[in-house]
């Protein structure tokens, strides 16, 4: 198996877009963060005659590639290993599903200067805002989400042109057996409903820690950190690294005195929703030490088929409150002895690696089928990229956003001229004219264009919302109500767009608002589509007290105080918490008024 | 490793006047508090998003002072304000505190106190009951009396019957009143002191004037050999645990302990788990506890911030000796050994020099400070949201009240040594043991 190169891709998933270094936030020195331009026509990045973009669609990816064949068939091949390899760790069901595949851009190392250069040439032309100074700085790796799908963009080392001659090895890092941590983060983070946080981080950290057996030196290294070329078969000897508990100096201690004095929570405050303001430092450290432990403990062969539980537990405490009766029909145990359980094996977890064995992914025989992408497809993934950066170029510097406007319209816009009629081309113009405030014409295109809603689950719910604000200027109902027939239209796109992965949290607060201004109660099934939401967003007071109000309306006591239970556990302050104890009085007389 | 010396007569007298200072009047082990404990009115506690109980207000009435008729100072002369004083903190540690505004309480918790009656005095184990047995003409058997006259006899009989039955009934009102499910529960032969909490709704009191009973608490200690005085905050902290709480019948939990046994030597025999002896430091930095090593028994010192432990070995003691820990300041531990000889220990378990001459003369006094009663109530409800369903008994505290040193015991028998930061409201385990069989 030839290597490429963990680091690309690790800082490829690990960053998603923040606001940091904003021009007003940067202080003289600092430098202010701007996306490469990808819209440009690049010149040929091969070395071995390829003419230009080359794409691969599978296994819910899509490549869009400038770098060489080899290197980006390798590259393929290594992320259909890392999904193999998550999925022992973690099933696919606690991670983000989407119907779209995640679009990956790869783009060479080699190329990026240029690029660069030419973004950086374009921005310093936009008179600059008053008081600005700082420098700009080109983005590297970066991941872009919309509610429906991710875009990725991937810098990737030329390592075929930089041979180590005294090792006859290429240069950098070895095959990347897993996807980055902040990938897998990202992953976790969204998927509906919300897993727990204590899960989130302590699988998380617990991943960080694997270790496989470096083919050269013969010592176990961190998948992560050290610059390792692996064995052909690192499966057969993996393991997680020691545990390293709340520091280094409280893990010697340990390994010295297995009854070295240890902080531990007890597990109701583990597996709390959230921790209460006020927690001093020390008590977060302990909480997610703590939180890997207990996973930790869970793929030890201290429980058995503790996997099997905790998926079990992690999957139940992400659809409703966590309770010790819960814990115990999972675990067999209540809380007490699972914190002493704990106790018990945290000298063991800091004294030494827990192996843990993959069963080895097969070899992936599979062919990748690269091809050289169309000039539709360069143009719709290349378009889309320039509409997801706007977000970051307002936020960052607003001032060169007509730059980069112009940019993106010239990809989309130019591609529509053009004939081009691909449903996400569509989707996506329509979405990058809505963006830019162009409401009239983003809608024109998606009345016209009934395929561009269905490709895209986002553009289906702009229209709704759309629909919806024409509904309210102009309402058809009695009494100031909206009419069925309005109704009738929002709802018709929300349930299109609810019908595919991932759930929207807005298409829900939509249909929740349809049903307010509905001059009726809603049906039964529009009820349990807005019950189903509730369940998925129970961080999302506002809607789970909606959900709460028309159960209660129609007699449904318990999936109200299912609800009211839920919303109540995740509700992030007392008076969320308070409003939630007063739907709570009002089911007896609910259920008085229903006998 | 130097010869272990024997105490000066100096500081002998400092450590024994600081033992006694400590070691209040104890309940002995037999003793136990039976508790019953009810709700009513689906009254539930409130929980907070982290699970923990929802604080309740409340404000206090006094309910009375019931009494036999036997005179006893130890209750006698209690005041409902010195009673009220001694409920107040375990009342806290479940989360119910008092209101400035008896008004606007949640609750109206009405106290009683005293002792129980009937049952004493007619079960002929006291002097009044074998009186009344006595002088009870129809104890005897009538062709044993003479000058039998029927009328009188028979008159006498429905006399001793109606005192019977009325017994009976005192009996069974007692039995009531101290949570008992019979009049004949062999607890009731004696004396009992007692204390009621009845705990209503005061607003629907105020507003509806409804008398809405929420919850109920009874429980009762024998007076046997006990002072009420003296018993009554042990009892409370015992019952405490039920308060607001169903209590599924009459429980007999043992008195609490373990506040004031700091300074007891602990015969290791008598007493096989050696870390009953643990003691925190007076800045609450470290806890020194023995345990049984490979060879004999070994000093622990456990540094709590650091997250280490130090060691000693080879400490003599011989299984039935008594053995105590105590710090004399911030860095040094000395170890009683029978005998009265001292070992001294730096808090890195490293052997130090110790002149029993140089004792401050405050020493007694140092980690041993008790928290008032409030805090201590609150410690306790910690430690049952910290260590739910384990019994827990609270050591000592550090000087400035920032860290309690508790002990529990696990599933397995195993007995885990906390310390409880309040601060950081973090509970570390210490350290843990097994019985010796």
């Amino acid at each position: 198996m030839r290597p490429s190169r963990v680091l690309p891709l690790a800082l490829a998933f690990i960053a998603g877009y923040s606001r940091v270094f904003a021009a007003e936030d940067a202080g003289p020195g600092e430098p202010i963060v701007l996306p490469p331009f990808l819209v440009e026509e690049q010149q040929s990045s091969s070395r071995i005659g390829r003419a230009d973009w080359l794409y691969w669609d599978g296994g819910g990816l899509e490549v869009l590639s400038a770098c060489p064949e080899d290197e980006t068939e390798q590259f393929i091949r290594d992320l259909r290993g890392q999904r193999a390899a998550l999925r022992q760790i973690i099933s696919d069901d606690l991670l983000l599903r989407t119907a779209l595949p995640t679009t990956l851009i790869l783009f060479p190392k080699t190329q990026k200067s240029a690029m660069d250069e030419q973004m950086v040439k374009e921005v310093e032309r936009v008179p600059r805002a008053l008081g600005v100074t700082g420098h700009f700085r080109p983005m590297n790796d970066l991941r872009l989400s919309d509610p429906d799908a991710s875009f990725i963009f991937v810098i990737l080392d030329d390592w075929q042109w930089g041979w180590d001659i005294r090792h006859g090895n290429p240069k950098g890092r070895g095959s990347a057996p897993f996807y980055s941590p902040l990938y897998l983060r990202f992953l976790l983070d969204s998927r509906a409903p919300a897993l727990p946080r204590w899960f989130t981080d302590g699988i998380t950290q617990l991943y960080q820690s694997v270790a496989f057996n470096d083919a050269f030196t013969g010592r176990m290294s961190s998948a992560w950190t050290a610059p390792v070329a692996y064995s052909d078969e690192p499966w057969q000897d993996s393991r997680f690294q020691k545990d390293p508990w709340t520091s280094e100096a409280s893990a010697a201690a340990l390994r010295e005195h297995a009854g070295a004095p240890r902080p531990l929570l007890p597990m109701r405050e583990l597996f709390a929703p959230t921790i209460a303001a006020g927690r001093s430092d020390m008590y977060r450290q302990v909480w997610g030490a703590q939180a890997e432990l207990f996973v930790r403990w869970a793929f030890s062969d201290r429980v058995k088929d503790g996997r099997v539980r905790l998926q079990e537990f992690v999957e139940a405490a992400a659809a409703q409150p966590v309770t010790e009766q819960l814990f115990h029909s999972c675990f067999g145990m209540g809380y007490s002895d699972a914190r002493d359980a704990l106790s018990d094996f945290l000298p063991l977890a800091v004294r030494k690696d827990q192996q843990f064995i993959f069963a080895a992914p097969p070899a992936d025989p599979k062919p990748v089928d690269l091809r050289e992408a169309t000039p539709h497809e360069i143009r719709r993934i290349k378009g889309e990229w320039a509409r997801r950066i706007l977000r970051i170029v307002r936020s960052n510097y607003p001032i060169a956003l007509p730059l980069y406007a112009a940019k993106a319209r010239r990809a989309l816009q130019g591609s529509y001229d053009r004939g081009e009629r691909d449903p996400l081309l569509i989707a996506s113009l329509a979405l990058f004219r809505l963006d830019i405030g162009d409401a009239s014409g983003g809608r024109q295109l998606l009345e016209e264009h009934p395929a561009a809603l269905a490709a895209r689950p986002l553009a289906g719910l702009e229209l709704a919302q759309l629909r919806m604000s024409d509904a309210l200027g102009a309402p058809a109902g009695a009494n100031g109500a909206l009419s069925e027939e309005q109704a009738g239209e929002v709802l018709r796109k929300v349930s299109e767009v609810l019908g595919k992965q991932p759930p929207i949290e807005a298409a829900y607060l939509l249909a929740a608002r349809v049903s307010k201004h509905l001059g009726r109660d809603p049906t039964d099934a529009e009820r349990a589509r807005l019950n189903e939401g509730g369940r998925l967003f129970p961080g999302d007071s506002q809607l789970v007290m909606e959900c709460v109000a028309w159960d209660l309306r129609a007699h449904d006591l318990a999936t109200a105080r299912s609800l009211i239970d839920l919303g109540e556990y995740e509700a992030a302050d007392a008076p969320t918490r308070e409003r939630f104890r007063l739907l709570d009085n009002l089911i007896p007389s609910a259920a008085a008024s229903g006998n | 490793m130097k010869a272990p010396f024997s105490l000066g007569p100096s500081a002998l007298v400092l450590l024994s006047c600081g033992v006694a200072l400590l070691c209040r009047p104890c309940a002995r082990a037999e003793d136990f508090v039976a508790v019953s404990s009810k709700v009513s009115n689906g009254y539930v506690r409130g929980k907070l998003p982290d699970g923990s109980i929802e604080p309740e207000t409340y404000a206090l009435k006094d309910g009375g002072f019931l009494s036999n008729r036997m005179a006893d100072d130890t209750i006698d002369k209690m005041t409902f304000a010195s009673v009220a004083r001694t409920i107040t903190g375990p009342l806290a540690s479940r989360k119910y505190f008092q209101s400035t505004d008896p008004k606007a309480a949640r609750l109206l918790i009405v106290v009683y106190w005293g002792t129980s009656r009937a049952p004493a005095e007619t079960s002929g184990s006291t002097p009044i009951g074998q009186r009344m047995e006595r002088d009870s003409p129809g104890n005897a058997p009538p062709s044993a009396m003479r000058g039998y006259d029927p009328f009188k006899d028979n008159w006498a009989a429905a006399q001793a019957r109606a005192q019977a039955f009325a017994d009976k009934m005192i009996n069974e009102e007692d039995a009531m009143m101290l949570g008992y499910g019979s009049a004949t529960d062999p607890d009731l032969k004696e004396y009992r002191y007692f204390v009621v909490l009845l705990a209503y709704d005061l607003q629907a009191l105020l507003q509806d004037k409804k008398e809405m009973l929420l919850w109920e608490t009874r429980f009762s200690m024998s007076e046997h050999r006990n002072q009420f005085d003296v018993q009554l905050k042990p009892m409370v902290l015992a019952a405490s645990a039920y308060f607001g709480r169903d209590s599924l019948g009459l429980r007999r939990d043992p008195v609490p302990e373990g506040r004031v046994e700091i300074g007891e030597p602990i015969s290791l025999a008598a007493a096989p788990d050696p870390n009953a002896s643990a003691v925190l430091a007076p800045d609450g930095a470290h806890v020194a506890y023995l345990t049984k090593g490979e060879s004999g028994f070994d000093l622990a010192i456990a540094d709590i911030d650091r997250q280490e432990l130090h060691t000693a070995g080879g400490i003599p003691i011989s299984n039935g000796e008594p053995a105590q820990l105590a710090w004399f300041d911030e860095g040094r531990v000395v170890i009683r050994l029978a005998g009265s000889q001292l070992l001294a220990f730096s808090n890195q378990g490293k052997r130090v020099d110790f002149d029993p001459g140089a004792v401050d003369p405050h020493f007694a006094g140092f980690s041993r400070s008790m928290p008032s009663d409030e805090a201590l109530g609150q410690v306790r409800a910690l430690a049952e949201e910290k260590l739910p369903d384990r019994k827990v008994v609270l050591l000592g505290s550090d000087r400035a009240h920032h860290r309690y040193l508790l002990v529990g015991s696990d599933r397995a028998g195993a007995r885990r040594l906390f310390v409880y930061d309040r601060p950081n409201d973090l509970l570390y385990e210490i350290g843990r043991t097994v019985p010796a069989q």
